[in-house]
């Protein structure tokens, strides 16, 4: 966090190394310094499972998606989902998930230490790992192809729930009562399915359609490098053809083991799991000595650094004008330090489009106080992230919302950002 | 393929409750006064009850079973043939729920994203399909022909006979297509239907009412797919449903030989091995997140360690006596070479792949590196990890949950890990559980992170003797191999094993009206678990449903 932090005030703040590739946006920024992932810090669940919490400021309860924690899915909707349904309008996807993030919902380690983002209650999402596959599930009905041909497809998928609609409607008075509503969720999923793909988006730039990867490859950590390229791509293009209004995208969490960065043209001396343990991490056989974790340290800045890179180059520097006008940015981890998990003061940063008059850009904005010797369990008096959420569903026209997630935590707007 | 693994490094490990107490009892327990009609289910059991009025078969609640992403592709492979399906991306798939280590979608209703999944994965077997139409047809296009297809593919997709209405309904849809495409058009859209029509994507049980509406015996196909997706994670193929056409599934006799055919089948294989994997947590060393700094000898054995349980699961099960005791206590295994190097002096002889083990080292599954492995986590914090699953998974005892704030044990290098364990745990918010669970753990303490053998840990002797409290099996024991010994004599593991085999057989938790059933199918079996899946199909809780409250 030390090497994340900009130094200088408010107003005449300069960037990190690590956020320095950003610089073209300085003025757009609000670079946050002392939100804390209140949600995981209450707990049961924290730390890793911050990422539960962040998106839907409630906690992750005991359960059994997590035997051997007894965590369970966390009992909210993340703000993308409640944004996507209010502002998504006759779009084809009212919010889609990117991500190089090889865990799923339902991989053996499923949980919410990495599933960030949720439909509603206990509903998680698994973001697109598959370029291939979020091509053909978001390209697929955009002009660009043959009139004709996109007709005829059209038709047949019509012709297809047709037929599925009347087996689930039979099926369905036959079933007991009890057992009816399972099928008036599944008539309404399949009701969403038929506007989807019945929508004809205006022609837009189609991009090229990504190869095709093998699940091994999916789930690659040594590939993170590539498939972030191909996801900003396409996230870039959901957005310019107004696919969806509300992008998504994951990176591949804290406890990843690969060695990605090193074709980035860094060296780490090791996984991003260890780099980060070793930074301050206190196992005695991991006990790293001062120039270990200098190395760490500078191994960590450099991760940063290249995903500010990525944001700069493969996803801000290349979106129009007008859309880069009407998009607003906010990128943020879960966790704030590596050895002690902390959920506290939260790294974020927000790059506001020029057409938003919610925030006031190009401000460094800090809370709370912490001690200068890293120990951020000594930290207190941060923001809570509750209100953050509250702020960015303002920000997105959602007035009405006063609260977000659990209402004990906070309520309103984090009046600062203003 | 490795995904992402997690430990958490806070929390959990200090188990807080009031005062000492920890509460330990078996899972499911006595009746719940609203579960209604329980006074009888223990000796009900697996008895016969031939007549229709099922109003005091005891069973246990459950909602409408989605196919998972595994049934889903071995039903699909087996309807349609391997070749047929090489170039279908069954990954994209929705993802499946769990329930504890299980995985099931019982109860689990779907959204727009798993919806679309579903017809993703439809065009594309519908298009494999289309591509091979005249060969699935098998006769000369006509409509006699079209409606055998039709008759006979949707049988194995629908798991029952189309009523004539139905067969009207899919006859018309290819008859539409087929005026407006080639063949193959009317072949790969039947095909994308059919595999998103509700008879195919859930299991649909409606039963037989009797005289309590909500309690209702399986019809012989509806307990035809409980069957075959039990044993073979897939739908029934042409012999069982030929078999409930002829009325054999009405009968104990039938069930029984149809359940022995299907268990006796290769197809369930890997349902047995799978069930171990998911039952014990070893399915987890697949995505384990384990320190190549810390285990460098690690990352080359994880297949290994794997492939040593699954065919020492297949063995016990398909060539041994399939004893409890024998899966806890046998004293071989198979390892490969390094596998066997890497157990050293453990193993006393290797004759082709099989090992005999040196019985003061290693014997039973639970000492098995992989089992080792993925209950160790942190390396220090094992016996834990350790003693929660033996407590959980191997004595089905519930513990208390959590506490809300966990503290972690900081370990340093002034003590051995269990003298440090034992010292954190000692206070009385965490003795009441940790009493329980620690000494179970500390008896597998000759086992390191990654199941080697050691008897030092750091630089202080390994202490792996201690004191059992929480079992029907007390008592003081040497080290873990001394201890399995007893498992097999111990009732309280007999009926977790029935317990956990039914929650995979019913694909759902058992709830209190499910005990007859565990203890019925246990008792019938004595230790025996091929006798159990036998014993398991005939129980009440196996061949009905009682609808869920409103």
């Amino acid at each position: 966090m030390t090497r994340w932090r900009p130094s200088g005030g408010e107003l005449d703040f300069v960037l990190s190394t690590q956020l320095a590739p950003l610089q073209a946006y300085r003025d757009r920024m609000l670079v946050l310094d002392g939100v804390d992932n209140e949600a995981a810090i209450i707990g049961p669940g924290g730390g890793h499972f911050g990422q539960g919490t962040m998106w839907t400021g409630v906690v992750v309860p005991t359960g059994t998606v997590r035997p051997e924690e007894m965590l369970g899915w966390p009992q909210g909707p993340s703000i993308d989902a409640v944004i996507g349904e209010r502002i998504g309008g006759e779009t084809k996807f009212p919010a889609y998930y990117w991500g190089t993030w090889p865990i799923a919902t339902d991989g053996p380690n499923q949980g919410p230490n990495g599933i960030c983002h949720y439909r509603g209650s206990e509903d998680p999402i698994n973001p697109q790992l598959d370029p291939a596959t979020a091509f053909d599930s978001l390209f697929e009905g955009v002009m660009g192809t043959d009139p004709a041909v996109a007709d005829r497809i059209r038709a047949e998928r019509k012709s297809v729930i047709d037929l599925v609609n009347g087996e689930l409607n039979r099926v369905r008075t036959e079933m007991p009562t009890v057992d009816q509503e399972r099928f008036d969720a599944h008539l309404d999923s399949l009701r969403e399915l038929e506007m989807r793909i019945s929508q004809v988006t205006a022609a837009c730039e189609v991009p090229t359609r990504p190869s095709d990867f093998t699940q091994d490859q999916v789930h690659d950590f040594d590939m993170v490098h590539v498939f972030t390229r191909l996801q900003f791509e396409l996230m870039r293009h959901a957005l310019l053809c107004d696919l969806t209004r509300v992008a998504c995208f994951d990176w591949p969490h804290s406890e990843g083991y690969g060695n990605y960065m090193e074709e980035e043209g860094y060296r780490p001396f090791g996984s991003i799991h260890t780099v980060a343990h070793t930074m301050s991490y206190d196992t005695p056989d991991l006990m790293p000595t001062d120039e270990e974790r200098a190395i760490a340290r500078e191994d960590m800045s450099n991760l940063t650094n290249w995903r500010s890179k990525m944001l700069a180059t493969e996803l801000l520097d290349k979106m129009p004008a007008d859309i880069l006008d009407n998009t607003l940015l906010v990128w943020a981890s879960e966790m704030s330090e590596g050895g002690t998990h902390s959920n506290r003061n939260v790294p974020i940063v927000i790059v506001q489009g020029g057409n938003f008059g919610a925030f006031t850009a190009g401000r460094y904005l800090r809370w709370g106080e912490y001690d200068p010797i890293n120990n951020y369990s000594q930290y207190t008096g941060g923001a809570p992230m509750n209100k953050l959420l509250v702020s960015i569903c303002r920000a997105m026209g959602l007035d009405d919302v006063d609260v977000f997630g659990d209402p004990t935590i906070s309520t309103g707007p984090l009046a600062e950002l203003a | 393929m490795r995904r992402s693994s997690m430990h958490r490094m806070l929390g959990l490990v200090l188990l807080t409750a009031p005062g000492l107490a920890c509460y330990v009892g078996v899972t499911g327990g006595a009746p719940a006064a609203d579960d209604g009609g329980g006074s009888d289910g223990g000796e009900e059991g697996s008895t016969g009850d031939e007549g229709d009025g099922d109003a005091d078969a005891a069973v246990s609640s459950s909602g409408l079973t989605r196919l998972t992403r595994l049934e889903y592709e071995h039903t699909v492979t087996a309807i349609f043939g391997e070749a047929l399906v090489a170039d279908v991306d069954f990954a994209k798939l929705p993802p499946d729920g769990k329930v504890g280590r299980f995985t099931t979608n019982e109860g689990l209703d779907v959204n727009i994203d798993s919806v679309d999944a579903y017809r993703l994965v439809a065009e594309d077997v519908g298009e494999a399909a289309g591509a091979q139409a005249a060969t699935l047809l098998g006769c000369e296009e006509s409509p006699e022909c079209v409606a055998a297809f039709i008759t006979d593919y949707g049988r194995l997709i629908y798991r029952r006979p189309l009523t004539e209405a139905e067969l009207g309904v899919f006859v018309q849809f290819w008859d539409n297509t087929r005026t407006e495409g080639t063949l193959a058009d009317a072949m790969r859209l039947t095909v994308t239907a059919f595999l998103q029509t509700p008879d195919f994507l859930y299991r649909l049980e409606k039963g037989d009412p009797g005289d309590d509406d909500d309690v209702r015996r399986l019809t012989g196909y509806e307990l035809a797919s409980r069957l075959s997706f039990f044993l073979w994670e897939s739908g029934p193929d042409e012999e069982l449903l030929d078999a409930v056409a002829a009325g054999e599934l009405d009968t104990e006799e039938g069930i029984l030989a149809q359940t022995e055919r299907l268990l006796a089948d290769p197809r369930a294989d890997e349902t047995i091995v799978r069930f171990h994997g998911s039952w014990l947590g070893i399915d987890d060393l697949d995505a384990l997140l384990v320190d190549p700094e810390r285990f460098p000898e690690f990352e080359a054995l994880r297949d290994d360690m794997k492939e040593e349980t699954r065919q020492f699961i297949l063995h016990v099960f398909r060539e041994d006596d399939a004893q409890v005791s024998t899966l806890f206590a046998a004293e071989y295994s198979f390892a490969s070479p390094e596998l066997a190097a890497f157990y050293g002096d453990g193993v006393a002889s290797t004759v082709d792949g099989q090992i005999t083990l040196d019985g003061g080292q290693r014997r039973g599954v639970l000492t098995q590196a992989s089992y080792l492995t993925a209950h160790a986590r942190t390396p220090e914090r094992a016996p834990i990890y350790r003693g929660r699953s033996l407590l959980i998974d191997v004595f089905c005892k519930e513990l208390a949950p959590p506490p809300d704030v966990g503290t972690a044990i900081e370990f340093d290098s002034t003590a051995s890990a269990r003298v440090q364990i034992e010292d954190a745990t000692s206070g009385p918010a965490c003795a009441g559980c940790h009493n329980l669970i620690n000494p179970l753990g500390f008896l597998f303490e000759n086992y390191d992170g990654v199941g080697q053998w050691r008897t030092m840990d750091g630089v202080y002797p390994v202490e792996a003797a201690a004191e059992v409290v929480a079992t029907d099996v007390n008592g003081t024991y040497a080290n873990a191999t001394e201890f399995v010994l007893r498992l097999g004599e111990s009732a309280e593991v007999a009926e977790c094993v029935s317990r956990q085999w039914l929650r995979f057989a019913l694909s759902r938790p058992e709830g209190s009206e499910d005990e007859g059933s565990i203890t019925a199918a246990f008792e019938q079996a004595g230790g025996d678990m091929h006798a159990l899946i036998g014993a398991i199909t005939r129980t009440d809780a196996f061949r009905h449903r009682r609808l869920p409250a409103p």
